[in-house]
């Protein structure tokens, strides 16, 4: 098993770093892999001061949160192009390529 | 009509987003390659009635998105199911590092409501303008932005993160990570 800390450190690394020869798992586990792990817990919110940390759990009880923080915004839009582009990365499957050149070529004597 | 060359190229290289936004959807990826291979099917069908000079991903996108809007509720079951299977299939699998992050990741992405989460994915990953996924998804400007930042806030919560550290390391250390884990 894992460390916590160890986990939550390699998010991206292992999405780049497994490129190559982990891309069709991936995209298939990103499709298919679901609902394991639920009881996770996250890091407490050791570093903050009282305040800060009363104003976290005010904001939790609401229904409607506060706007996020820039940083946190550029972090869910890391991983989700990470994700994203790990799929693209896995380029052009011949079978699509086999495709738009057949109905190309098809089209093409039609044609003449 | 003979497809133009640069018709053919465009749509060809339009391929690999068109797939992952169609896994984003589908949830699965041998649906997600029907989904593609349809589409281009459709799309190639009805090349005439693409205007040259606009935006071929858009308009495939549209094609894709129309298309799985009008499928996707008779074929859910079934796609559960198999999701289900694979889902078990996958647990066997030895753990490679990070992938428990980033599957907590994809699971609070397929959580969302499928509006917000075709939204957040044509803006953020797709990249596409709000004026362009307003075009795909066929609504306002407006209503594409609100559904982003739900997405982004839900997301959030789904992932209990309250500031960036909370994500781990900064790109520099994973970078370190990385090249040290080869």
């Amino acid at each position: 098993m894992v460390s916590k800390k160890f986990r939550s450190g390699g998010t991206i690394c292992a999405v780049r770093g497994f490129d190559t020869n982990q891309g069709g798992n991936r995209a298939r586990a990103w499709g298919r892999d679901c609902g394991v792990d639920a009881m996770n817990e996250r890091k407490p919110v050791g570093q903050q001061n009282q305040m800060e940390a009363a104003a976290t759990r005010n904001k939790k009880s609401n229904s409607k949160p506060a706007k996020l923080g820039r940083d946190v915004q550029a972090r869910l839009g890391q991983q989700l192009r990470a994700m994203y582009d790990d799929v693209v990365n896995q380029g052009v499957p011949d079978r699509f390529s086999e495709l738009i050149n057949r109905l190309n070529s098809d089209e093409k004597k039609d044609g003449h | 009509m003979a497809m133009d060359e640069s018709v053919r190229k465009a749509v060809l290289s339009a391929v690999p987003s068109l797939r992952a936004f169609a896994i984003s959807l589908c949830g699965n990826v041998d649906r997600a390659d029907d989904l593609v291979q349809e589409t281009l099917l459709r799309a190639l069908a009805n090349i005439d009635s693409f205007q040259p000079g606009t935006n071929m991903s858009a308009w495939l996108f549209t094609i894709l998105r129309n298309h799985f809007r009008s499928e996707y509720r008779k074929r859910r079951r079934e796609v559960e199911d198999s999701d289900g299977h694979h889902a078990e299939s996958l647990k066997s699998q030895p753990d490679q590092y990070g992938h428990v992050e980033f599957r907590e990741f994809r699971e609070a992405l397929a959580q969302l409501p499928s509006d917000q989460r075709e939204a957040l994915i044509l803006v953020g990953a797709s990249g596409f303008s709000y004026e362009e996924a307003a075009g795909i998804c066929g609504c306002a400007v407006g209503t594409i932005k609100s559904r982003v930042n739900r997405a982004r806030t839900r997301l959030a919560e789904l992932l209990h993160v309250n500031s960036a550290e909370d994500f781990g390391p900064d790109e520099t250390t994973r970078a370190v990570l990385a090249s040290g884990g080869e």
